[in-house]
């Protein structure tokens, strides 16, 4: 029934068909004959995913088919342009179980395979080709046309499917289909958490044999947050859709059959379809709904309570007249911030304060009273191991370490209620009278306070200094001129003649005076 | 080196002199560079401490030095001189007499800039950095090899010279040449000599600028033999620079000692005025006071004989004409110049002076110049 194309074979009997550029016979046409719609829709869906579909969409019709047996097939109809565009489809087409042919009009035989590179010829056509006959190594047989199935409804009438949960994504955008009675609740809602979502209502006929024209609010929201996302999942009558495409938003948790966004030009560029799972089917708005802010639409007085009058408030004037007491506590003791001893152990104290590291010792500050000195420093404090050690609660509150207030007051309302400033540090000490406040300026350096007086001799040095800035005596002065007195000045038999004291010798030292020099004394030479 | 900044010049010559190194010498350093360091007269801060610091505990072994943060344009400028007599101590530059002739003037000029010190700051800074002079070398390497030889001047010779020293057979040969062994090349010596400028009255005149240094220094040989200069005789008459030479010319030893005592003498055959001549007697005996000190205390204890009496005073360096002039003029009459105590000078010099028989004792000259000791009229 058909034979293989030789190379460089020009003439075919199967009309319509030619070699190509490569020598691979080809038709005008080619087909695809699915045996079901399960794989048609397999079929759809590779093409979608490998991104063949919206090229081959501006010439595609599915044809039903009926066999001379009235079997029920399908056959897609493309424009095959280049054998390129058919290697392609026929190799996605295998995958899902369909076979591929090329021809025009009504014959068409098999598109080329790797038993005949260059494509297969009709040996000899059928006398009877019905609407469509196709030529395989198999068969050769007509069939008729039943009905022309349009790609755009096939579309709307597949049922998304459900994604697993772990595919789950919160989208950029996602849409809202509330039904109108939850409108003003979850709208006030956004509104009040400012969530960025714009709100438009929407109507659209059921369809079917009804001609009930149902109504909702569709919110828009942009990068909702994943709790708006929950939350509005788990509400009854709410139907979240994830875009799918420009024109198209499947409900949340599902995906459409066929990738929807290859098929953007099946739809008008204004619409907009909604593809409800679970079998409600799709809603097709043929306007894009005119969004506006959720802000703008929500009534945040219109359906409060009335203002209640007349109430009256109270301050808290009366106490519960609790003592505070200093309780053991089980909690991890803090950081050693500070210390209190008694004032008889004051010269153990200097006597450690005077051994201390200087490091240490100079992180300590020291208050004296009557009874007691308070050491304080929050990184030294630990090493006077003298007295009670302090740990600070805060807000330069300091209760003893490994215990606790009782009632569990927080320290800035212990400083609140002791009216201390916040200038002074407050030690609680337990007691009748708990808090014990000394003043910030009070504490002093420890370094300060360990002697009392340093006697000083003040001592003068015995010489000054080698490099001092004092002028020599000119006891035999340079002659002036190009180096005469540095050079040789005894080769000469006469002294060198004085020379006057430098301007600046003479200010810093005007008492400086210049010896006797040529000729002092000539009888003692002899 | 054309013009160089300041900090380069310290970088590359005085700062090795002070703290030790390599020092670069490389062309000469003409008086014209002086405008820019009057103008910018520091150098990198941290190499100013460095060489300050070096510079001050230099200065602390001979006396007490105060707070050092700087170093003065003079003795930078007079270490220029020094570098631009290094540079003419090249081989090459001995017979050049138009760079001889020029190097000479530019000397005079940085040197009549300089001038004489005037102050103790600026005697003792010119030492702190031209105290390490005598150091001062220059490594020559003769370098033998299979197929010839190379002689290097102050450079180290090239690796790939040396390289496969046993299978080149390289032998390398150094040779230390110390300062002055360096400077005789600025003689005007050979046939030319007329047509040569002699550079030694220049190096005297370095020598005489830093007078500390030329104290120091002054066991040299001839022709930079020692002789007492203003500058020197200056610097001496004040106290901390006169201790200062004492302690550092008595670490020197017994040649610079001499060396000063006959340029002492010489001095005074030349007739130098009595406050000159009363400067260096002081000089002499204090520097005979300090030794004796210094060596009474290094000793156990001064020899007596047997019926107790001194022998004689110790010393560790011979200094005859101190000695003699303290004999002949007895503690009593040295006391006074030393400031101290009879008593106390009789302990550190305790043999009783003898006047001598000879004629003509050496230190004649001296106690005459000094109004001492009257002279002999014939």
């Amino acid at each position: 029934m058909i034979e293989r194309v030789a190379q460089h074979q020009s003439r075919f009997r199967a009309p319509g068909l030619s070699p190509d550029v490569r020598g691979v016979a080809l038709g005008p046409l080619g087909v695809v004959l699915v045996p079901s719609m399960e794989r048609l829709v397999a079929l759809l869906r590779a093409l979608g995913e490998d991104g063949a579909l919206d090229e081959l969409l501006d010439a595609l019709r599915i044809i039903q088919v009926v066999s001379p047996l009235r079997t029920r097939e399908l056959l897609v109809e493309v424009q095959s342009g280049t054998s390129h565009r058919m290697d392609r489809l026929a190799a996605i087409a295998r995958l899902v179980g369909a076979m591929v042919f090329t021809g025009s009009g009504r014959h068409f035989v098999k598109y080329r395979d790797a038993q005949a590179p260059f494509g297969y010829d009709i040996s000899e056509l059928l006398p009877e080709p019905g609407d469509v006959a196709l030529y395989h190594d198999r068969f050769a047989q007509p069939y008729r046309h039943d009905k022309v199935i349009a790609l755009r409804d096939l579309l709307l009438r597949l049922a998304p499917v459900a994604l697993h949960r772990a595919r789950w994504e919160t989208p950029r955008t996602l849409y809202a289909l509330l039904r109108p009675g939850l409108g003003d609740s979850v709208i006030g809602y956004l509104a009040r958490w400012n969530a960025p979502a714009r709100v438009a209502m929407v109507e659209w006929q059921r369809g079917g044999a009804s001609d009930v024209v149902e109504q909702g609010l569709l919110l828009q929201l942009s990068s909702p947050a994943p709790r708006f996302v929950q939350l509005l999942r788990s509400l009854p009558g709410v139907l979240l859709f994830v875009p799918d495409g420009d024109r198209c938003a499947v409900q949340f948790g599902y995906r459409h059959p066929v990738p929807l966004s290859a098929c953007a030009p099946l739809f008008g560029s204004d619409e907009l379809l909604l593809f409800r799972a679970e079998g409600l089917g799709a809603i097709p708005l043929a306007q894009r709904p005119p969004f506006v802010d959720v802000q703008a639409v929500t009534s945040l007085v219109a359906n409060a309570p009335a203002i209640v009058d007349g109430v009256k408030t109270f301050g808290a004037t009366a106490t519960f007249n609790l003592p505070l007491r200093l309780v053991p506590t089980g909690s991890a003791p803090k950081r050693v911030a500070a210390a209190v001893i008694p004032s008889t152990e004051q010269d153990t104290l200097g006597r450690i304060l005077g051994i201390l590291p200087p490091t240490t010792l100079g992180k300590l500050s020291i208050a004296f009273t009557e009874s007691s000195i308070f050491v304080h420093g929050p990184d030294a404090a630990d090493a006077v191991p003298l007295g009670t050690l302090y740990e600070e609660l805060g807000e330069d509150v300091y209760i003893p370490l490994g215990w606790g207030l009782s009632p569990p007051i927080p320290p800035d309302v212990l400083r609140q209620l002791s009216r201390a400033s916040g200038e002074l540090r407050l030690f609680v000490t337990g007691g009748p009278r708990p808090i014990t406040a000394i003043s910030r300026s009070a504490f002093v350096p420890a370094t300060r306070v360990l002697l009392s007086d340093v006697p000083v001799v003040e001592e003068e040095a015995i010489a000054p200094p080698l490099d001092a800035e004092l002028p020599l005596p000119d006891l035999w002065p340079t002659p002036p001129g190009l180096l005469t007195g540095l050079l040789s000045p005894l080769a000469r038999n006469e002294l060198p003649a004085p020379r006057a004291p430098s301007p600046t010798m003479a200010e810093q030292n005007p008492s400086v005076s210049l010896a006797p020099s040529a000729g002092d004394d000539p009888e003692r030479r002899g | 080196m054309a013009d160089p900044t300041v900090d380069e010049f310290v970088s590359a010559f005085v700062e090795p002199l002070v703290l030790g190194g390599r020092v670069v010498v490389d062309g000469l350093i003409a008086p014209t560079a002086l405008g820019a360091w009057v103008r910018s007269p520091n150098p990198d801060a941290t190499r100013l401490v460095r060489v300050c610091d070096a510079a001050r505990i230099r200065l602390s072994r001979l006396g007490a030095v105060g707070p050092l943060d700087t170093l003065p344009l003079d003795a930078i400028a007079l270490a220029a001189v020094w570098y631009d007599l290094l540079a003419m101590t090249h081989p090459e530059a001995h017979s050049r007499s138009g760079l001889r002739k020029v190097a000479r003037h530019w000397c005079i000029v940085l040197l009549e800039w300089v001038k004489a010190p005037v102050s103790r700051f600026e005697v003792a800074l010119r030492h702190a950095l031209l105290g390490r002079l005598g150091e001062l070398g220059r490594v020559d390497t003769h370098v033998e090899f299979w197929a010839g030889y190379a002689d290097f001047v102050g450079v180290a010779p090239p690796k790939a010279l040396v390289a496969l020293p046993t299978v080149r057979r390289v032998r390398e040969t150094r040779r230390r040449v110390d300062l002055f062994t360096l400077l005789s090349s600025l003689e005007a010596k050979g046939a030319a000599t007329d047509e040569l400028p002699d550079l030694t009255d220049v190096t005297r005149a370095a020598l005489a600028a830093s007078p500390l240094t030329d104290l120091i220094l002054a066991d040299r040989p001839a022709p930079w033999t020692f002789r007492w200069t203003p500058a020197a005789i200056n610097a001496i008459a004040d106290g901390c620079i006169r201790g200062a030479a004492h302690r550092a010319v008595l670490a020197r030893g017994t040649a610079t000692v001499r060396a000063l005592e006959q340029a002492t003498l010489a001095a005074m055959r030349m007739g130098a005025p009595r406050a000159v001549a009363e400067s260096l007697l002081r000089f002499h005996l204090e520097m005979l006071a300090l030794d004796a000190l210094g060596h009474r205390g290094a000793a156990s204890a001064p020899t007596t004989s047997g019926s107790g009496a001194h022998q004689g005073p110790s010393t560790s360096v011979s200094q005859p004409l101190a000695m003699d002039a303290y004999l002949r003029m007895g503690a009593e009459r040295a006391a006074p110049w030393l400031g101290l105590p009879v008593e106390t000078l009789r302990r550190i010099l305790p043999a009783e002076p003898v006047r001598s028989a000879i004629k003509d004792p050496p230190s004649a000259p001296l106690l005459q110049g000094a109004g001492l000791m009257e002279a002999a009229v014939s």
